[in-house]
C-alpha cells in the first residue's frame, strides 16, 4: 500500500468572502515536492485549491513562494511532510487561495515611484519568531562633534554596499553613488542604511531561499549572493528601507556589519563612528 | 466587457516582449504589455541560466562574420541569412542595453568581459558567451520590472490572449481572459507584438515549465500566418531521467566540465559519443548528442530509467568537483540540495540523464524588421523561426530576444504611426463579441462525461514524446497527426473545469492552452513527416542521413480551415559582399 501524505491548504475564494482550510492526501513519493503535491491535487481533486501552475525547474522564478507551515518558502524547493499546512505568501494581497499579487513597480506620472498590490484579504506575519528579545542589538553612532568633514570621505568609500554602482530601493528608484547604508549629509556622515539590527528581523522571515545568515556573534544578517534569488521579498519587508536590489548582478544587499568589524568605524581618522553592541542578562 | 485600447499591444513579458515594449514606448507609441502571469515570474527568461553571445569590440578572436558562421553553422545552413546578420549587428547593441539598464555582466579582473569557453565546439571555435553566475535571470528581471515601471507601459498581468482578431486585411486586436477577474477582455491595438515563447510544454521531459504552451504559434497559425522549421525542437542533453522528482532539471555545471573529462556511457557503461561524432565527442553540439543518445536507447542500451549515463566522477579540475560547481552552478546546486540531493549523492555515482525539450528553434515566419505576413501583426523571440534553422547555437536565445525585440518595438511604433485610430468598426465589435460568447461556451461547458484538462495534457505529451519527439518515423508521425485530430475532435469538446470559481482558475486557461497545444503538435508533426531527412534537432530514423541537395530549404506549415499546407521555401541567402563573403552551404571537410 502506498503512503500518503495529508495536506492542510488555505482557501479563499473572494466571491465567498470567508476563508477556510481544506484538507487533502497525497501519495507520497520520493522527494516529493510541494509543488508537484499541487500539481497532483489539480490533475486528480475536485475544485482543487488555486495556485500559480508555473514550474521552473530551477527555483529561480520566485513565482510559487508560499508559506509552508509559517515559513516563507518556494513550493518547488520544499519537500512534503505529512501534516503540512500550506497558505500564501503573508503579507501580500490573496488573489484567490495560494495566489498572491506580489505586486509591480509603477511610476506616478511626477518622478514618484510606487508598488501597486490587488487584492483585499491579507495574512499577517505571525510575530517575528527568530530574535527573542533578549537577542543582542547593535548601537551605531556618529559623534557630530568629531565628525569634522574630511575631504576624502573614507567612512563612505570604506563601505562594501556603497562601492556598488546600481542600487534600488523598495520604491524602485536608482539610489545615488555612495548613499546606501552610509552617506554624507552638509559634510558629515549619517549612518541611515545602516542595518539597526532591529528584534523583528522580518527580512530574515520573507526570504524564501535561506539566504539570510547570522554574522558577528547574531547581531547581524548578511544575505549569501549564491542563494539569493533576487525576488525582492526583503526589500519590500524591511520596514526601515534597509535593503537594496544589486542590479548589477540581481541579488539583494545589506549592510551586514562587515560580518562584525564595521569599515566605517575602523577608517574614520577621528574616531567619530562608534559601535557598541548591547547584550541582555 | 471591458475594452482597452493602445497603439501597440505586446503578448508575453519574456525578453523580447520586455524590450519590444520599452523601444516602441520610446519611440512615441502608447502600449499595453500583457502576460499570463506576473512580470518576472512566468517566463522562461527569467530562468536563464548561463549564456548570452555577443559579438564585442573587446573581443580580439571575434568578427561579425565569425559570428555569423558559427550561427549558421549550428544551424545546420537552415538560417535565414538575413536575420542572422541582424543578430549579430544587433548582439553588441543588446548588451549596451542591458549594462544600460544596470546589469553588470561578469568581468575579469583587468576590467574587460570575461568570455566563458561555450557550451559545444563551433565552427571557429570563438568564444562569445558572457555570463552572471549562473542565473542571468533574475539580474534581467529586476531591471526590467523597474525600467518598465519607470517607462509607463501599461503592464496587464494574468492576461491570457484568446484570440487575434482581423479584418481580413489587417490585426486589430485579440480577445483575452483576466483571470484575476474569470472574465473575457478585448483589447483594440493598431499594431500587436506577439513574443510569446515556445512550445516546449508538448513534452513530457523538458527544461520549461509546464505553461510555455505555444499560444503565440496558435494565434498566428488561425489568423493564416505560416509557420516555419517547426520540426526542430531542441533538446537539452544533460537534464535528469532520475530521480522522478527531479525529471527535466538540468544537471548543474553540465556546460563547464563536458570539455574536462564529463563522459557519457550508455546502459552497458559503453562509450557511444565517438560513434557519432569522432572528432568533437563529449562537446559536439546537442543535436548531434540528442541523436546519439535517442539511437543508444532505442538500439535497446539504454540505463535503467530509459536514459543514459553521464559521468563526472573523471572530469579533471583544479579543484574538487563539489567545490568547483558551488562556485560555477551555486544555484541549481542549491536547488538540488533543497529536495534532498546534496551534490555528495548526485555526483558519487554516474546520474541517469537524457534529452529534455528545451527550445522551439522554429516559429512564426518573420522578415528582417520582426513583420509577419499579416499587416499589423509583428513577432519577436522564440516564438518566431529562422534565426536559428535547424538547431539553435548555445547561448543565441538571449541574443535573439533581446535584438529582435527591439526591431519589432521600433517598428511596431513606426507601423502604429501609419494607422489613424485603434477604435473597432461595428464589424470588428461583432467579432469580439463572437468570441467572446464561444470562450463562454468553453468555459460552462457541461458534458455527462467531463474530462480533466490535466488527464488530456498527459494524453498530448504522451503521443508527442513517443511519436514526435527526438526519433521519428513515417507510421509514427502519421499515427500521432491521426491521434491529434482524433483528441481535438473527441476530447476537446468535452472538457471541463471542476473549479468553483472562475477567479485565478487555471483550468480555464488549460482548456484553451490545450487546443493550441494541439493545432502546434500537429503543425510539427506534419512538417516533421514531410522532411525525410536528418538534420539539425530533427531526426527521421527511416531517414539517418542529412541530404543537403533536396533538404536545404525551409518547410512552411499553414492551416486553411480543416486543411492542412506544407509547402517548401527557400532559405534567404545574403548577397556576396567584402564585409560579408558567401557562407559555404556545408562544414568545411
Amino acid at each position: 500500500m502506498s503512503v500518503s501524505a495529508h495536506l492542510r491548504v488555505f482557501r479563499y475564494d473572494p466571491s465567498e468572502g470567508v476563508p477556510s482550510y481544506g484538507d487533502y492526501r497525497v501519495p507520497l513519493s520520493e522527494n516529493l515536492t510541494v509543488i508537484r503535491a499541487l500539481f497532483y491535487l489539480a490533475a486528480n481533486v475536485d475544485d482543487p485549491p488555486a495556485f500559480r501552475r508555473y514550474m521552473c525547474n530551477r527555483g529561480q522564478c520566485a513565482g510559487c513562494v508560499m508559506t509552508i507551515n509559517g515559513r516563507t518558502r518556494r513550493a518547488c524547493t520544499t519537500q512534503v511532510r505529512n501534516g503540512m499546512t500550506i497558505e500564501p505568501l503573508y503579507d501580500y494581497p490573496i488573489i484567490r487561495d495560494l495566489v498572491v499579487d506580489f505586486g509591480r513597480k509603477v511610476a506616478d506620472g511626477s518622478g514618484g515611484r510606487f508598488m501597486v498590490k490587488e487584492g483585499a484579504l491579507i495574512l499577517h506575519s505571525s510575530p517575528p519568531r527568530r530574535r527573542a528579545l533578549t537577542g543582542p542589538w547593535l548601537y551605531m553612532h556618529v559623534n557630530q562633534a568629531h565628525c569634522l568633514e574630511c575631504l576624502d570621505k573614507p567612512c563612505v568609500r570604506a563601505c562594501w554596499v556603497n562601492q556598488i554602482e546600481c542600487l534600488e530601493d523598495r520604491d524602485g528608484s536608482r539610489v545615488s553613488p555612495y548613499s546606501a547604508p552610509i552617506r554624507l549629509r552638509e559634510g558629515k556622515a549619517v549612518l541611515d542604511g545602516v542595518c539597526s539590527s532591529c528584534e523583528t528581523a522580518s527580512c530574515v522571515d520573507k526570504c524564501p531561499a535561506q539566504a539570510f545568515s547570522l554574522v558577528a556573534d547574531g547581531v547581524g544578517t548578511s544575505i549569501d549572493p549564491k542563494r539569493c534569488i533576487g525576488c525582492g521579498l526583503c526589500v519590500t519587508a524591511c520596514a526601515q528601507g534597509k535593503i537594496w536590489l544589486n542590479l548589477e548582478r540581481g541579488h539583494a544587499v545589506k549592510c551586514d556589519l562587515c560580518r562584525g568589524d564595521p569599515q566605517c568605524v575602523r577608517v574614520c581618522p577621528y574616531s567619530a563612528i562608534s559601535y557598541e553592541v548591547v547584550r541582555h542578562g | 466587457m471591458r475594452t482597452l485600447t493602445c497603439d501597440v499591444l505586446v503578448v508575453g513579458t519574456g525578453g523580447a516582449g520586455c524590450r519590444a515594449a520599452l523601444s516602441a514606448k520610446a519611440a512615441g507609441a502608447d502600449v499595453i504589455l500583457m502576460a499570463k502571469g506576473q512580470l518576472g515570474r512566468c517566463e522562461l527568461t527569467a530562468m536563464t541560466m548561463p549564456g548570452f553571445g555577443a559579438m564585442l569590440p573587446g573581443n580580439p578572436r571575434d568578427s561579425l562574420h565569425n559570428f555569423f558562421l558559427d550561427t549558421i553553422d549550428g544551424g545546420g545552413y537552415l538560417n535565414d541569412q538575413d536575420l542572422v546578420r541582424t543578430l549579430a549587428e544587433g548582439s553588441e547593441e543588446a548588451i549596451g542595453f542591458l549594462e544600460g539598464l544596470g546589469v553588470r555582466f561578469d568581468r575579469r579582473a583587468d576590467g574587460t568581459f570575461m568570455f566563458y569557453g561555450g557550451v559545444e565546439h563551433t565552427r571557429t571555435g570563438t568564444p562569445r558567451q558572457l555570463g552572471i553566475d549562473d542565473c542571468m535571470g533574475r539580474a534581467f528581471y529586476n531591471v526590467l520590472s523597474r525600467e518598465i515601471g519607470r517607462s509607463g507601459v501599461r503592464l496587464l498581468e494574468d492576461i491570457f490572449a484568446a484570440a487575434l482578431l482581423t479584418d481580413g486585411e489587417r490585426v486589430r486586436g485579440l480577445v483575452a481572459l483576466d483571470m484575476r477577474a474569470g472574465t473575457p477582455l478585448s483589447i483594440w491595438a493598431k499594431v500587436i507584438v506577439l513574443a510569446t515563447g515556445g512550445v516546449v510544454g508538448l513534452y513530457q521531459v523538458r527544461t520549461g515549465h509546464p505553461r510555455d504552451t505555444g499560444d503565440g504559434h496558435a494565434l498566428a497559425l488561425r489568423a493564416g500566418v505560416a509557420l516555419k522549421d517547426m520540426e526542430f525542437i531542441q533538446s537539452n542533453p544533460a537534464a535528469f531521467f532520475y530521480p522522478e522528482s527531479i525529471r527535466g532539471v538540468v544537471v548543474p555545471g553540465w556546460y563547464l566540465v563536458m570539455d574536462r573529462g564529463a563522459k557519457y556511457y550508455n546502459g552497458q557503461r559503453q562509450e557511444f559519443l565517438h560513434q557519432y561524432d569522432p572528432e568533437r565527442r563529449e562537446n559536439t553540439t546537442r543535436d548531434i548528442k540528442a541523436r546519439a543518445i535517442h539511437l543508444e536507447i532505442l538500439a535497446g542500451r539504454a540505463s535503467e530509467h530509459g536514459g543514459v549515463y553521464l559521468d563526472f566522477t573523471g572530469a579533471h579540475l583544479d579543484t574538487p568537483l563539489e567545490d568547483y560547481l558551488a562556485d560555477n552552478a551555486p544555484f541549481l546546486l542549491g536547488y538540488l540540495r533543497h529536495i534532498g540531493l546534496p551534490p555528495d549523492v548526485i555526483f558519487a555515482k554516474s546520474m541517469e540523464v537524457g534529452p529534455a525539450a528545451h527550445y522551439s528553434c522554429g516559429g512564426i515566419a518573420i522578415n528582417d524588421r520582426a513583420e509577419t505576413s499579416l499587416p499589423g501583426l509583428l513577432a519577436a523571440g522564440e516564438v518566431t523561426g529562422g534565426v536559428h534553422g535547424a538547431n539553435r547555437l548555445g547561448n543565441n536565445a538571449m541574443t535573439d530576444i533581446f535584438v529582435f525585440g527591439k526591431i519589432a518595438g521600433e517598428r511596431a511604433a513606426e507601423l502604429a504611426r501609419e494607422v489613424s485610430s485603434p477604435e473597432p468598426s461595428p464589424a470588428m465589435e461583432a467579432q469580439a463579441s463572437q468570441e467572446v460568447d464561444r470562450l463562454e461556451r468553453t468555459f460552462s461547458n457541461e458534458p455527462t462525461h467531463p474530462i480533466r484538462p490535466a488527464a488530456l495534457r498527459a494524453e498530448i505529451e504522451a503521443v508527442m514524446s513517443a511519436s514526435v519527439g527526438f526519433g521519428r518515423d513515417q507510421t509514427g508521425l502519421e499515427q500521432a497527426i491521426d491521434r491529434l485530430q482524433q483528441m481535438r475532435e473527441d476530447m476537446l469538446p468535452l472538457l471541463a473545469t471542476s473549479s468553483s470559481s472562475r477567479v485565478m482558475d487555471y483550468d480555464l486557461i488549460e482548456m484553451l492552452e490545450l487546443a493550441n497545444l494541439l493545432d502546434v503538435g500537429e503543425a510539427i508533426a506534419r512538417a516533421a513527416l514531410h522532411r525525410t531527412e536528418t538534420r539539425g534537432c530533427h531526426n527521421r530514423l527511416d531517414h539517418l542521413v542529412q541530404k543537403d541537395d533536396e533538404w536545404l530549404v525551409h518547410l512552411a506549415v499553414r492551416r486553411e480551415g480543416q486543411t492542412w499546407r506544407v509547402d517548401r521555401s527557400p532559405v534567404t541567402k545574403l548577397p556576396a559582399t567584402p564585409a560579408w563573403p558567401p557562407a559555404a552551404e556545408r562544414r568545411p571537410e
